[in-house]
C-alpha cells in the first residue's frame, strides 16, 4: 500500500515538474513584431516603430520560422519594412540572456540612423519573442559600421523623451 | 411659465442660438489664433537656438562626447529643458539631463529621425496651461551630415499666459451670453407683450365694443398695424352706425304708411259711413299700399347695388339711354305740364352697367318732373368734356336750401317731408343714384338755388374703343 501511495506522489510530481519547465520557457502566442512606422505624426503618440501582432500558435517555440515570417514584412498599412528588400535570415542562435542573428548581405545597403532603426526593431521583436536582453545583428561575411555586429539591449536605445521638465 | 410653443419662447430661443453660435465660432477663431501666434513665435525661437547649436558644433569633424561637451559648455542659458545633440548614428553625445541621460544611448525620436534624414522639425503643442515644443535640425560639417541637435521647451509661464488669455474670452462670451439672453428674453417679452395688446383688442372689437382704440407704442410695422387696425375699427363703427340708423329709418318710415292703413281701416270698420266715403277711404289705402311697395322695391334696388359687382359693365352710348328714360317718363311730364328740352351729342361710350344708368338718369328725370313748378322746364344735355361724358338734368323747381344740399344723398333724408309724401317719394332714390354712380366709376355734382331750379350734374369716363381697347 505504502509503495502503491508513494508511486502516486511520484507521478503527480513528475507532473507538476513537467508543467513547472515548461512554463518556464519564454513562449507568446500571439506575438509583436515591429516595423518602422510609415508616416511619423509628430503631435501624436506615434513613434518611429509601430508592433504588429501576429498569431503565432502553432509556431511559439520556431524562432527561426518566426523571424523569416518577420523578415517577409508587416501586413497592415502604417507600417513598412526598415530592411531592404530580399533580406533573409542566415542563422539564429539563443544563449540564455542574448541572441544573435545573421543576415543576407542586403543589410549592408542600410547606414547609419537607417540601420540602428531596422536593428532595433529586430532586436525589439526578438526581447518580446524569447525574452533575452541583447541582440546581435549581423550581415553575413560583412562589417556593419566596421564591426561584426550591431548590438542592442533593452536598455540602449531610446524612443521617446519621457524626460521633460518645465524651463527654469 | 414659459410657454414652448409661444412666439415669445422662439424668439429668445432664435436669437439665443444664433449669437451662441456666432459667440462659439469667434471664440474658436480667437484661441485658435492666440495659439497660432504663440506657435509662430517659439517655431522661430526654437531654430533660433537649434541653430546656434548646431554652427557650434558644426565646427568639429567627429562629433564625441567629449568634443561636444566643450563645444556646447557656452550655451547653459539657452532657457531649455533638454538639449540632445547626436551623432550620424543617431547614438547622442550630449544630453543636457545628468539624471537618465542619454548618452552612449540610440536616440530614436520621432523628431531626431526626421532631422537626421535631413529636415529641420518644430512640433508645438499646448495642453493643460502647458506649452510643449520640440525641434531638431541636422547638423552638417562641410556638406557633410554629422549628427542632430535636439531641443525640448516645457513651459508652463507661456503656457499660463495662453490659458489665462483663453479664460478671458471665455468669461467675456459668456457674460456676452448671458446679456443676450437677457436681452431675448426682455425683447420677446416686450415684442409679444404688443402682439398679446393686439390680440385683446381684437377679441374686445370682437364683442362688439367699436370704441375700442388700440395704442402701442414705437415707430415699427406693429405701431403701423395697430394704425390700420384703429383706422378698420373706425369705419366699422361707421358702417354700424349708418345700418343701425338705416334699419332705424326703414322701420319709421315703413311704420309711416302701415299706421294710416291701419287707421283708415279702422275707421271703416268703426263708423257708419256711406259708400262715397269707404270708396275713398279704400283709395287713400291703396295708396299706402302703393308707396309701401315702392319703397320696398327702392330698398330692394339699394341693397343690391351694394353688393353688386363689375361684372354687368358693358360699353354703352350714353344717349340711347337718356332717350329711353325721356320716352317712359314723357307722359308724366305732360301731365304735370312740364317741358322738357333735350341736347344730346351721340359719340359718348361709356363702360358701365346700363341698367344702372339707365336707373340713375329715371330717378334724376322723375325728381326733375315730381318737384318742377307747374309749366316748368326740364333740361337734358349730354356732352363730352376732356375725357368724360357730362350729363346735366336740370329744372326750374323750387331748388333745395343749401344746408340741405349736403344730406341729400342720405338714405330717407327729404328737404320737405310734407311735399315728398304727397309725391309719393322714399327719401331713397338719390341715395340709389349716389350708389350706383359711384359703382360704375361715376361721380355726381349737385347744384341748386331756391326759388330758381336744381342741376345734377352727372361725369363718367368715355371709352373709345380705339384709344381704351
Amino acid at each position: 500500500m505504502k509503495r502503491l501511495l508513494y508511486s502516486l506522489l511520484g507521478v503527480i510530481l513528475a507532473i507538476c515538474i513537467s508543467a513547472c519547465s515548461s512554463g518556464s520557457q519564454h513562449m507568446r502566442s500571439p506575438v509583436n513584431f515591429y516595423y518602422k512606422t510609415d508616416s511619423v505624426q509628430y503631435d501624436s503618440q506615434q513613434g518611429v516603430i509601430t508592433a504588429e501582432v501576429r498569431d503565432a500558435k502553432s509556431h511559439a517555440n520556431d524562432y527561426q520560422y518566426l523571424l523569416e515570417q518577420y523578415l517577409n514584412g508587416p501586413r497592415i498599412a502604417g507600417r513598412i519594412s526598415p530592411f531592404p528588400a530580399g533580406t533573409t535570415l542566415k542563422e539564429f542562435s539563443l544563449n540564455d540572456a542574448s541572441a544573435q542573428v545573421i543576415l543576407s548581405p542586403h543589410l549592408t545597403m542600410l547606414s547609419d540612423s537607417e540601420l540602428i532603426i531596422a536593428c532595433v526593431c529586430l532586436a525589439r521583436t526578438l526581447f518580446d519573442l524569447t525574452g533575452v536582453q541583447s541582440v546581435q545583428i549581423g550581415a553575413q561575411n560583412n562589417l556593419l559600421k566596421g564591426e561584426q555586429y550591431v548590438t542592442i539591449t533593452t536598455d540602449n536605445f531610446s524612443l521617446w523623451n519621457n524626460n521633460i521638465t518645465p524651463v527654469d | 411659465m414659459i410657454q414652448l410653443k409661444s412666439a415669445h419662447f422662439r424668439y429668445a430661443l432664435i436669437y439665443v442660438v444664433i449669437t451662441f453660435l456666432v459667440l462659439l465660432i469667434l471664440n474658436i477663431y480667437s484661441s485658435k489664433t492666440i495659439q497660432n501666434m504663440f506657435y509662430n513665435s517659439t517655431k522661430t525661437s526654437m531654430l533660433e537656438k537649434c541653430n546656434l547649436v548646431s554652427s557650434s558644433v558644426s565646427g568639429l569633424e567627429v562629433l564625441t562626447e567629449k568634443t561636444v561637451v566643450s563645444a556646447v559648455s557656452g550655451f547653459e542659458n539657452l532657457n531649455v529643458s533638454r538639449l540632445i545633440v547626436t551623432d550620424y548614428n543617431s547614438q547622442t553625445v550630449y544630453d543636457s539631463h545628468e539624471t537618465d541621460s542619454l548618452t552612449g544611448k540610440y536616440t530614436l525620436f520621432p523628431e531626431v529621425v526626421s532631422a537626421l534624414a535631413g529636415n529641420d522639425v518644430v512640433v508645438w503643442n499646448y495642453h493643460d496651461g502647458a506649452m510643449r515644443s520640440t525641434a531638431a535640425i541636422p547638423v552638417y560639417s562641410y556638406g557633410t551630415l554629422i549628427g542632430c541637435v535636439y531641443l525640448t521647451e516645457f513651459d508652463t509661464a507661456q503656457g499660463s499666459v495662453i490659458a489665462s488669455l483663453q479664460n478671458n474670452i471665455f468669461t467675456i462670451t459668456m457674460v456676452l451670453e448671458l446679456i443676450v439672453i437677457l436681452w431675448s428674453l426682455i425683447f420677446s417679452d416686450t415684442y409679444s407683450y404688443r402682439l398679446r395688446k393686439i390680440m385683446a383688442s381684437i377679441r374686445t372689437v370682437r364683442e362688439g365694443d367699436y370704441s375700442h382704440k388700440l395704442s402701442l407704442r414705437g415707430h415699427d410695422e406693429l405701431n403701423i398695424l395697430s394704425n390700420e387696425f384703429n383706422d378698420l375699427i373706425d369705419r366699422l363703427q361707421a358702417s354700424e352706425n349708418t345700418r343701425n340708423q338705416f334699419v332705424s329709418d326703414a322701420s319709421h318710415e315703413l311704420k309711416t304708411p302701415l299706421a294710416s292703413i291701419k287707421l283708415l281701416s279702422d275707421s271703416i270698420m268703426q263708423n257708419d259711413m256711406d259708400m262715397e266715403t269707404v270708396r275713398e277711404f279704400v283709395g287713400d289705402i291703396g295708396n299706402e299700399a302703393d308707396r309701401l311697395n315702392r319703397m320696398s322695391q327702392k330698398l330692394l334696388t339699394l341693397s343690391r347695388a351694394d353688393v353688386q359687382t363689375e361684372s354687368n359693365f358693358e360699353i354703352i352710348h350714353v344717349a340711347p339711354t337718356i332717350e329711353r328714360v325721356i320716352r317712359m317718363l314723357h307722359a308724366q311730364a305732360d301731365e304735370n305740364n312740364i317741358h322738357i328740352h333735350w341736347d344730346l351729342i351721340r359719340d359718348c361710350p361709356v363702360l358701365v352697367s346700363d341698367d344702372d344708368l339707365y336707373q340713375v338718369v329715371f330717378n334724376l328725370i322723375e325728381n326733375g318732373i315730381k318737384y318742377n313748378k307747374p309749366g316748368g322746364i326740364l333740361s337734358i344735355t349730354l356732352k363730352r368734356q376732356d375725357d368724360n361724358a357730362v350729363i346735366c338734368i336740370s329744372d326750374s323747381g323750387v331748388g333745395i336750401p343749401q344746408d340741405s344740399l349736403h344730406h341729400i344723398f342720405e338714405r330717407f333724408y327729404r328737404v320737405d317731408k310734407a311735399r315728398s309724401r304727397s309725391t309719393g317719394g322714399s327719401g331713397l332714390g338719390l341715395s340709389i343714384v349716389r350708389r350706383m354712380v359711384e359703382r360704375n366709376n361715376g361721380q355726381i355734382v349737385v347744384s341748386s338755388k331756391v326759388g330758381t331750379g336744381t342741376t345734377f350734374t352727372l361725369t363718367f369716363p368715355i371709352f373709345d374703343i380705339k384709344d381704351d381697347a
